[in-house]
């Protein structure tokens, strides 16, 4: 089975951490970094022009900030998969990350192994998040008023609570449907009604919330 | 009225008319007595002479007898008219006296039966004509006797004249006496008058005069003693009353005065103790000495004994006793739970008693919240002395003084907040740059170290490893560069806060690092900048410097900045080195762009042109109004999102 090539757009403000990122991508040769850009409207641009299998994203820019580059490319409905790369640890950057739509939520002091080891997870369609952000999450999910009403779950199918499951586990669409052994269409629709009703924005919510179910005692 | 001084004088004016008036109306009565009298004594003395004439007519007028005797006749008759004259019977019919009526009498009859017959006797003889010797010797006859009674006649008339005289005599004796009786009268009238005038009218009027004096010397105790029921007692009357009248008013202004002042006194003592207060708690910070000096004037001023501050909220247990001027806790014996429950109460000015733990005497003690509008901080306690009562002004005034306390802790918050917000900038800053530089500087190198064991893992190619160690170290100095690039403007930051001086400082640095020579000009006037800003200048007028110093091989390099009148700023960093093209290495290479960056944030750009001295210009323009509050804004809703 040939090596699968992925197609990588860094957006990040600072040149060096750029320089990083390249040095980083060049270890690993089924990744390609096939463009950079300093700051969000450059950033969208690229994405528009390349489609990139992954784009990397940091927060705290100037100008258009990561959150607001981050809706826009959401806006265009892109394939592509975008994952936060930054600094910011704060809460509320991960939650509003998270629910517009980012595939994952690296933090930029992970050992550069593990970075690269999420991206290629990410490009493979699965939702990475640092690990010390789980918790956090976990936690803001559990205080979320949404989730509050939903001490158990509610009326999914069965196929919906299958999806979910893996979902949790990280898979990505294409992988459920293999697994499933339904098409990667269905899938989507399923994740879609999913989400719908659990009333959670991204698969990442629902893993989350999934993983989160998971941990309270079974009544 | 009774004794109107009117009616008096009115009648002693009166007596005193009819006492000119009677001593006027009997002189004139006795002075036309008198007048008859004259004329009586006159017609009695030519009676008298009449006599003699008579006499001597018949002596002489017809020594013969022959002829009729007419002068004598003619005499006669006279003479019966002039006794019968009305001189004298008027004189009579006055009412002369016994006296001269009886001498009249006596003549008069004398006349009639003695005389008169005798010479009528004689008369006819005469007119007879008869020369006989017997009438002849009868006319002699009744001549020698007219002549022998003319003698004592005369001498009845003289009496009768003499009577006359004495009665007229004592008729202006009479006059005499009466003037001399109505003059004494008059006299005792007069004296009696001034008596009564100075009595009854002098008197009082002076005893006036001089209370009027006294009043008009604001002596209103003084009266008047003259309080009879004439008009004058009824001026004094009045007088007093008005004395009266004008001590209650006086009194009463006095009294007003006397008020006013107090009040003016006590807004005066209030004044000096909110000042005194005010200007305590605006000098300095505000610690317990300083509200340990307010409690004293607050017990100087209203004479009440130890103030306690204490901080907590209404229905707390326990306080923080924050400044007292007691030395040991009033509450120790008294009330151990919730003995501050007492003191803070409902949040209201309250009044209440305890012991004195060491006296174990009983104190009022009054108590008055220390809050502003927003928040409640305490109280402010102040002990009576056991009878003392605190009057509605002084409690107000312990009120006021308690809200200033509350203004005074309030402001210091706000200092605190305030001071808390600019290190919260200051240190958002520290962070941001710490972030864009160090942090970004780490995670390459921790990307290089990956590569580096991966280079070793796979067996790489020396070259290969040692190219990865030398972009490392390169890493790595940048790190430190940038460390100490940050580390020196932070300390700059604390040391000095004008920025004209900061870069001074920073020139001076890199000259004495370099021993190139850098000009400093500064034009930058009044121009003021965010701290965020100030930074940012100072970084790049640091990355360009130590571009210079390192790189541009200059031997002169030059710093200006300028700030005209619209806010716009231009710095400029220029050298006469080798220009920006030369081989720098590549941090410089990541320098420039971070340069460029911080520009934009600045809300103005960088530009990279030739110097006019040779070398390498990096022109910075911006507009301060752009630097927009903006940016502080932002890291302010940042700090309040995490406060």
């Amino acid at each position: 089975m040939p090596e699968q090539h992925y197609t990588l757009l860094a957006i990040d403000d600072h040149p060096l951490f750029r320089k990083g990122v390249s040095d980083l991508i060049d270890m690993d040769p089924s990744l390609e970094l096939i463009g950079e850009a300093a700051n969000g409207e450059d950033g969208l641009v690229l994405a528009r022009e390349f489609n990139p299998d992954l784009i990397l994203l940091d927060i705290n820019m100037k100008g258009t900030n990561g959150l607001e580059t981050l809706k826009a490319i959401k806006s265009f409905q892109l394939d592509s998969r975008i994952l936060m790369l930054t600094v910011s640890d704060n809460e509320e950057d991960v939650l509003a990350a998270l629910k517009n739509g980012a595939d994952g939520y690296l933090l930029k002091d992970m050992e550069p192994e593990d970075i690269l080891k999420s991206i290629r997870k990410a490009v493979e369609g699965t939702v990475v998040i640092s690990d010390h952000l789980t918790q956090l999450l976990a936690k803001a999910l559990r205080e979320d008023d949404r989730l509050d009403t939903q001490s158990t779950m509610p009326d999914l199918t069965s196929r919906e609570k299958e999806i979910l499951q893996h979902i949790a586990q990280g898979l990505s669409n294409k992988q459920i449907a293999t697994n499933l052994a339904i098409s990667e269409g269905t899938v989507k629709v399923h994740v879609k009604h999913l989400l719908k009703k659990l009333n959670l924005h991204s698969r990442t919510e629902a893993a989350v919330w999934a993983l989160n179910q998971g941990k309270k005692p079974s009544s | 009225m009774k004794h109107s001084l009117l009616l008096r004088f009115g009648t002693v004016i009166t007596i005193l008319f009819i006492l000119a008036l009677s001593g006027m109306i009997s002189s004139m009565i006795i002075a036309e007595t008198a007048e008859g009298y004259a004329a009586a004594i006159n017609q009695a003395g030519t009676l008298r002479m009449q006599s003699y004439r008579i006499a001597s007519s018949l002596v002489h007028g017809n020594p013969n007898g022959n002829r009729p005797d007419n002068r004598s006749r003619l005499l006669v008759d006279e003479y019966n008219q002039r006794i019968h004259s009305p001189r004298i019977h008027d004189v009579l019919a006055k009412g002369a006296g016994d006296e001269v009526n009886n001498t009249y009498h006596r003549v008069e009859s004398q006349w009639r039966r003695l005389m008169l017959p005798n010479l009528n006797n004689y008369l006819m003889m005469t007119e007879t004509l008869d020369s006989t010797a017997r009438v002849t010797k009868k006319i002699e006859i009744s001549r020698q006797t007219y002549l022998s009674l003319v003698d004592g006649f005369v001498d009845d008339i003289h009496s009768f004249v003499e009577a006359l005289e004495i009665e007229a005599e004592q008729k202006n004796e009479q006059l005499r006496l009466i003037q001399i009786i109505l003059l004494s009268f008059t006299f005792l009238v007069a004296l009696v008058s001034l008596y009564l005038t100075k009595i009854s009218v002098l008197n009082p009027l002076r005893n006036l005069l001089a209370c009027a004096k006294a009043v008009r010397h604001g002596d209103f105790s003084v009266r008047s003693r003259f309080l009879s029921e004439d008009e004058l007692g009824q001026l004094s009357h009045a007088f007093n009353l008005m004395a009266d009248n004008l001590s209650v008013i006086y009194s009463d202004l006095e009294d007003r005065v006397e008020e006013k002042t107090q009040d003016l006194e006590q807004s005066n003592r209030t004044l000096e103790l909110l000042y005194s207060t005010t200007k305590r708690l605006s000098d300095s910070s505000l610690n317990e000495q300083v509200l340990i000096a307010v409690i004293h004037d607050i017990e100087a001023l209203l004479g009440v004994s130890n103030g306690t501050i204490c901080l907590g909220q209404p229905g707390d247990h326990q306080a923080y006793r924050y400044a007292s001027t007691r030395n040991q806790d009033i509450l120790l014996n008294d009330h151990k739970d919730g003995q501050c429950a007492m003191c803070l109460g409902d949040g209201e000015t309250h009044r209440f008693q305890t012991c004195d733990p060491t006296t174990g005497k009983r104190i009022n003690i009054f108590s008055t919240p220390i809050r502003d509008k927003a928040q409640y901080y305490g109280i402010l306690m102040v002990e009576l002395q056991t009878s003392q009562e605190l009057e509605d002004w002084q409690a107000r005034l312990l009120e006021t003084v308690a809200s200033h306390i509350g203004l005074a802790i309030s402001v210091t918050q706000q200092d605190i907040q305030n001071r808390k917000m600019s290190l919260m900038e200051e240190r958002s800053v520290i962070a941001r740059e710490l972030h864009d530089s160090i942090a970004q500087s780490l995670s390459y190198l921790k990307i290089q170290v990956a590569r580096l064991e991966k280079a070793l893992n796979d067996d790489l190619p020396k070259e290969d490893v040692l190219q990865i160690s030398s972009v490392l170290r390169s890493a790595l100095n940048g790190a430190y560069r940038q460390l100490r690039e940050l580390l020196t403007t932070f300390r700059l930051r604390v040391t000095d806060a004008n920025l004209g001086r900061l870069i001074n400082q920073t020139v001076d640095e890199f000259t004495n690092r370099s021993g190139i020579p850098i000009e400093f000009i500064n034009t930058l006037g009044n121009c003021q900048f965010t701290p965020n800003a100030e930074i940012h200048i100072i970084q790049i007028i640091r990355e360009a410097l130590s571009n210079v110093i390192r790189h541009a091989n200059a031997t002169e390099a030059r710093v200006s900045m300028d700030c005209d009148h619209q806010g716009l700023v231009t710095v400029n960093i220029e050298d006469n080195g080798i220009g920006i093209d030369g081989e720098g290495d590549m941090m410089q290479h990541y320098g420039l762009p971070i340069m460029k960056e911080r520009a934009e944030h600045l809300g103005g750009e960088l530009r990279i042109n030739e110097s006019p001295i040779g070398g390498t210009q990096i022109n910075l323009v911006f507009t301060i109004a752009d630097i927009s509050n903006r940016e502080s804004q932002r890291l302010f809703t940042e700090q309040l999102k995490d406060a």
